[in-house]
């Protein structure tokens, strides 16, 4: 034996390669082939490596894969594989679609409503999930939270940190790669004559190199490397410069009252949409040092900014959480919260939808609501499904023949699956077409509804999301019809016997058990929706505790920086604006006021009282006239008085709450603030959102004292004073221009701004309501989809029964008593549809009502209502055909062979 | 199919009408990019000999199992009369050409 033999025994080609020639292969050509790319390997062995050979023999296997090499492979081309039969499936499968066209239509309209829901829920889920994920180094980037805990439930959560904690992490953690604090404040921009209030976001040097936002002009390092730059986003350039080049020109930036120059150091693109941090012109971080105290720089107990940080690879967030929370215990020494001082990092990616953490400068938005509405599609898309299913087996008698003469042929029942299931999925690839159409016809609508902005691009994504979606809905649909039809068996089928043909009991029962799990979806729907409704109904008629109508508020900008300098200039200025403002017929009343009803929440502030129990309430500034513009009724003492002098120094009014909690009472001075006076109590009323219980509440027209007082203080919202207006006109806009020169005689260079409280009420609710319109539209939709397939079904059934009425009749069987007939199957698994998704219905909406402090008990009537509904929809539905097979003359059903 | 002869084809006949006896897939393949100094892929060279048996220019059978091949059979080829005319008419018609062309200097 030479060393060639050698060689064959001991080193093979891959298996697999050779697999594929012989597939491919021509068997005429595959000898000499075969046998030329073998000699090249053994030749290579010998010469080369093994390795080198093997590869080479693939890479061999793969160049003879040509057409002249597969041209004489008759099973390539030929009518005795599955690529054939395909196109004979599909043609039968065409042919049976525009046969059949009542169940076609029934299906096609059922599938594509379903699949444009899916893709349009799709669409906004993939939306919501890809917040803040575009920056690359995404994974690395972290927010800082941090909760204080003083015991007694006094736990302050926050994701504002006090700027010293972004310092420390500077300094102190090697673990921190970079650290940026952020900042947004409303101010007023001028460039020349031209101004206006923006927000301006104050942003810490390295922001352009830790985010990726697309620096459009000037170099990412540089841009916040000045105390005087300013980058501007485009359409900011726009706004201020037009079409000319802004790079090196001047604008300039209210601070602290004083107008600062800025030089316009670059320009970003604007951010995009899925961006937790928006901006519109971004100036360093040595501005907002400038105007901080030394004890707001140092202070942890101060929260102000945001904090990001950007670990290095591989670092946890605990090794930078637990170093830094030794350090502060450490520095804060005896002043260390009783419970501890806790920071965490949270992803950024987190950001948007994580609703646990408190929320910073971005709107948060709420993960349940994806789930909700995932939910809803796969509701209506299963709806769909189960037509597609029950109507398929309902037919499967007519295709029952066809299934036989496959079969003797020699079809194997694979075979057989595979056809119906091919069917299916073509009928949800028809129906996918026009569900593409509808999702662009109504993805406006959609839009305003969700208040996003989605838009159907044809990305390779949304090309797979939405494949991947039709070919699980279509492979679902069609698979319990594949499995009955290929189960027939072919003597029986071709004999005629088709009462025995298959086991009819099963296909029944579980044809009911579809319909069932269609109602139990609709009733899950239906009485979903309303207890929705009823919520939502039950908030805006809520009594508030004061009078919504006719308030309009009108914001003042900040006109200077330091918390207690922007309170109390602003309620000074509010006086001039509200003099102005009330000389207006239409106005009956203004007030300045540090809250309005605008806003959700006011400033939360806590201090430790003597025996070491931390107290917290809610403080709101307001001057005499704030309780009568709102209507608030006075319980006990009186409201503030313009005659008293020592009101606007001293006097404290209080709301029945705090006068519970606290055991304040009229006359007394609190021991904590010995210069106050509580001097009246008020009728609780809701000052946040109905998601939350009504607080403690204290109103004063002087706040220093109580400031001087606390511990901790923590706001969410505005405390630049606002004038609130009540109206009393029904003609608002001529109401609102003569606000309007009112507003531009105190404040000549400003915008004039306004909301009207009941709106701004409204928009609290939003999310709720958004979703009550989604739901109800998705119920419409799942009922009407769920109608189509009775309907179909139901003609299937009397055609079934088409004999039997007519033996009934011939046996003086009234019209009615076979319209009972008909109806009574349907009616018994609508009832017990009502009883299976009663209690699920209530458990789910329960979890939903529990987001409420103030709710709605769930009212059993809703689902007598429900099952009312579905009844009536049933009946509605059914007894066209049920009465038309009725009416039929039984001389003719009977005859029929 | 014409008659037509690619400059490819031609150097394939060619080289096969040179061994003559022992010309098959790899042979030809190797003696092709020996000659013409070149690395043609073994697939190629198949490809083109299918293409000149069907324009009439080779014929082939099968023969000559060897151990270095698993046992498996060589397409042996051999040129036909039609190409071997085909392949003299060419040089000949060439040949013309080339001696009428002027001595020309590249100064």
């Amino acid at each position: 034996m030479d060393q060639k033999d050698f060689n064959a025994k001991d080193i093979q080609p891959p298996v697999w390669a050779n697999r594929f020639l012989k597939w491919y292969c021509a068997p005429n050509l595959l000898e000499e082939v075969e046998g030329d790319i073998y000699e090249m390997f053994y030749r290579r062995c010998d010469e080369q490596s093994s390795k080198k050979a093997k590869r080479m023999f693939v890479w061999d296997v793969l160049r003879f894969c040509n057409y002249s090499t597969i041209k004489g492979n008759r099973k390539f081309f030929e009518a005795n594989n599955p690529n054939a039969m395909f196109k004979n499936y599909l043609k039968v499968s065409l042919r049976n679609l525009l046969n059949e066209k009542l169940y076609t239509v029934v299906n096609l309209t059922g599938l594509s409503i379903g699949l444009a829901c899916a893709i349009l829920i799709g669409l906004f889920v993939k939306d919501e999930w890809s917040f803040d994920k575009f920056h690359s180094k995404s994974d690395d980037i972290y927010r800082v939270w941090v909760k204080e805990d003083h015991g007694n439930n006094e736990i302050y959560f926050n994701s504002f940190t006090p700027p010293v904690l972004g310092t420390t992490l500077k300094n102190a953690l090697p673990e921190a790669a970079q650290v940026v604090r952020i900042n947004v404040l409303n101010t007023l921009v001028k460039k020349g004559d031209f101004n206006d209030a923006e927000p301006v976001l104050i942003a810490e040097d390295g922001f352009f190199e830790m985010f990726d936002f697309n620096v459009k002009e000037g170099k990412a390092g540089d841009l916040l490397s000045k105390p005087n730059y300013v980058v501007l986003s485009e359409s900011m350039a726009k706004k201020y410069f037009g079409d000319a080049d802004p790079s090196g020109e001047l604008i300039t930036i209210e601070f602290g009252g004083e107008e600062k120059p800025f030089t316009v150091s670059g320009i970003v693109a604007d951010a995009p949409i899925n961006s937790s941090i928006k901006y519109q012109l971004i100036v360093s971080y040595e501005n907002f040092e400038q105007y901080s105290t030394p004890r707001q720089k140092e202070s942890w107990y101060h929260v102000s900014i945001e904090t990001y940080v950007l670990t290095h690879q591989g670092t946890s967030p605990e090794d930078i959480t637990s170093k830094m929370e030794a350090i502060i215990k450490e520095q804060l020494g005896d002043r260390y919260p009783k419970n501890g001082y806790v920071v965490g990092l949270q992803p950024l990616a987190d950001i948007h939808l994580n609703s646990d953490i408190p929320v910073g400068i971005a709107p948060v938005s709420d993960w349940k609501y994806s789930y909700i509405l995932g939910t809803i599609a796969m509701f209506i898309l299963l709806v769909a499904a189960i037509n597609f299913m029950t109507l398929s087996i309902g037919r499967s008698l007519n295709r029952a023949k066809e299934v036989g003469v496959r079969k003797s042929i020699g079809a194997t029942r694979k075979q057989i699956i595979t056809q119906y299931w091919s069917e299916a999925v073509l009928t949800a690839f028809f129906a996918m077409i026009v569900g593409i159409v509808l999702v662009s016809l109504s993805l406006p609508t959609f839009n305003s509804f969700t208040s996003k902005s989605l838009s159907l691009s044809f990305s390779i994504e949304n090309i797979l999301l939405i494949l991947s979606i039709t070919l699980i809905t279509g492979l679902l649909s069609g698979i319990y019809p594949a499995l009955v039809l290929s189960g027939f068996s072919p003597v029986s089928v071709l004999k005629g016997a088709s009462g025995n043909v298959f086991n009819r009991k099963n296909n029944d029962l579980f044809r009911k058990l579809m319909v069932g799990l269609q109602f139990v979806l609709s009733v899950i729907l239906v009485s979903g929706s309303l207890i929705m409704r009823e919520q939502l109904q039950f908030l805006q008629n809520k009594s508030l505790g004061y009078n919504q109508e006719q308030l309009i508020v009108i914001p003042q900008n900040a006109n200077s920086y330091g918390f207690r300098e922007i309170i109390t200039n602003g309620m000074e200025s509010g006086k001039l604006l509200k003099k102005e403002l009330e000389k207006i017929s239409d106005v009956k009343i203004a007030t300045t006021s540090v809250h309005s009803f605008n806003q959700n929440g006011w400033l939360a502030l806590g201090y430790e009282n003597a025996e070491g129990i931390i107290r917290e309430f809610n403080l709101n500034v307001v001057d005499e006239n704030y309780l009568q513009v709102h209507d608030i009724e006075v319980l006990d003492g009186r409201n503030f008085s313009e005659e008293i002098l020592s009101d606007s120094k001293g006097a404290i009014v209080i709301n029945e709450k705090l006068a519970e909690t606290f055991g304040w009472q009229v006359g007394m001075h609190p021991d904590q603030f010995p210069d106050y006076e509580v001097i009246g109590v008020v009728k609780d009323f809701h000052f946040t959102s109905l998601h939350s219980p009504i607080k403690s509440a204290m109103m004063v027209m002087n706040p220093i004292g109580i400031l001087d007082n606390i511990n901790n203080i923590e706001g969410t919202t505005s405390i630049t004073p606002k004038v609130t207006v009540k109206l009393q006109t029904e003609n608002f806009s001529a109401a609102l221009d003569k606000l309007e020169t009112a507003y531009h005689s105190v404040y000549p260079n400003l915008t004039f701004d306004f909301v009207f409280v009941d709106e701004a009420l409204r928009q609290m609710y939003e999310r709720e309501q958004q979703m009550g319109n989604i739901l109800n539209y998705a119920t419409a939709l799942g009922l009407l989809i769920a109608c189509l397939g009775l309907f179909g079904l139901i003609t299937l059934v009397v055609n079934k029964r088409a004999k039997e009425i007519g033996i009934r009749k011939v046996l003086g069987a009234p019209v009615y008593s076979i319209l009972v007939q008909i109806s009574k199957e349907f009616v018994w698994i609508v009832l017990s549809a009502i009883l299976i998704a009663t209690p699920l219905t209530w458990y789910i909406m329960d979890q939903w009502l529990m987001d409420f402090s103030f709710r709605i008990d769930i009212n059993p009537l809703v689902f007598v209502v429900a099952g009312v509904i579905m009844l009536v929809v049933t009946f509605i539905t059914i007894s066209y055909h049920a009465y038309k097979a009725a009416k039929l003359d039984p001389v003719k059903t009977l005859k029929m062979e | 199919m014409g008659s037509h002869l690619g400059n490819l084809e031609e150097m394939v006949l060619l080289v096969v009408a040179m061994m003559n006896e022992d010309a098959y897939g790899v042979s030809i393949t190797d003696e092709y990019n020996k000659q013409a100094n070149s690395d043609i892929s073994l697939s190629a060279v198949h490809t083109v000999l299918r293409r000149l048996e069907k324009k009439g220019f080779i014929e082939s059978y099968m023969g000559g199992a060897t151990q270095d091949r698993g046992g498996r059979r060589k397409r042996l080829y051999k040129i036909t009369r039609y190409g071997y005319n085909t392949l003299q008419e060419m040089q000949e018609s060439r040949q013309r050409i080339w001696q009428q062309i002027p001595k020309i200097s590249f100064g």
